[in-house]
């Protein structure tokens, strides 16, 4: 049975985000801003909706006088991640069958 | 459907740049398993403290241990990474404290046994060689196969 796309992670930026997550166990809030080159808001706004599907988490911890934001990938996140990148390599596959 | 799969590879292609960037930048920095290499050197030299007075035996090792990371991260971004950890993973981890424990125990043991007062120094070499020398390369290995999703 192909995995069916998962339209929470299916935007650009989402699966993105995703992807970066998916080795660590978790993320400080800036690297991952700087590395998706991208503003806080608009990270702000993705990380919701994840976090809305349950897919992702965000823990505040204030270290040397610093507050800083670390984000995870929750395990339904990663298994939804991982169902959405089979779905996509089934869809590009299939469509690269002659019939 | 063309245009489907046309969007999908597009997405697959933006997953692919993702862990690309991700096997690059999870490894550590080289000084990070200099400085690992040089505390377990320092650990390995202990057996000729054995003769100083109990406090500065006892002080004497902490702190340069504490030196030496104090002059590794000395205005350096964080050397951590937080990467998940495969079984695969974990079991070369222990692999790579028990080579050290063995090597530093043996040492000990022919230094007090056979008086060889060369072994602790040729095990803090050969220690300091191994991980600054294969640390980085299984530091690599992790880094790529936690990326990619291997276990």
């Amino acid at each position: 049975m192909t995995p069916a796309l998962d339209p929470v992670i299916h935007p650009i930026q989402r699966l993105r985000i995703c992807a970066l997550l998916d080795p660590v166990t978790e993320e400080e809030f800036a690297a991952l801003r700087d590395l998706l080159e991208t503003s806080d808001s608009a990270l702000s706004k993705q990380l919701s909706a994840l976090a809305g599907a349950g897919y992702a988490s965000q823990r505040r911890a204030t270290r040397g006088g610093r507050s800083r934001v670390w984000v995870q990938l929750t395990p339904a996140g990663r298994r939804a991640f991982h169902g959405h990148v089979a779905a996509l390599t089934a869809l590009a596959n299939h469509a690269g069958d002659p019939d | 459907m063309e245009s489907d799969a046309v969007s999908a590879r597009e997405a697959l292609d933006a997953v692919s740049a993702a862990r690309e960037l991700n096997a690059e930048r999870l490894r550590r920095p080289k000084r990070y398993w200099i400085m690992l290499g040089l505390m377990l050197a320092v650990f390995a030299l202990l057996p000729y403290t054995a003769d100083w007075p109990p406090l500065l035996r006892y002080s004497a090792a902490p702190a340069l241990m504490i030196l030496v990371a104090v002059v590794a991260a000395w205005r350096q971004p964080t050397a951590v990474r937080k990467i998940r950890l495969s079984g695969r993973m974990g079991l070369q981890l222990v692999g790579f404290a028990l080579l050290g424990g063995v090597v530093i125990a043996v040492s000990r043991g022919v230094h007090l046994e056979q008086g060889w007062w060369w072994a602790p120094l040729v095990a803090a070499v050969l220690l300091f060689a191994f991980v600054a020398g294969v640390g980085p390369r299984m530091d690599r290995s992790w880094a790529r196969r936690a990326s990619h999703g291997e276990e």
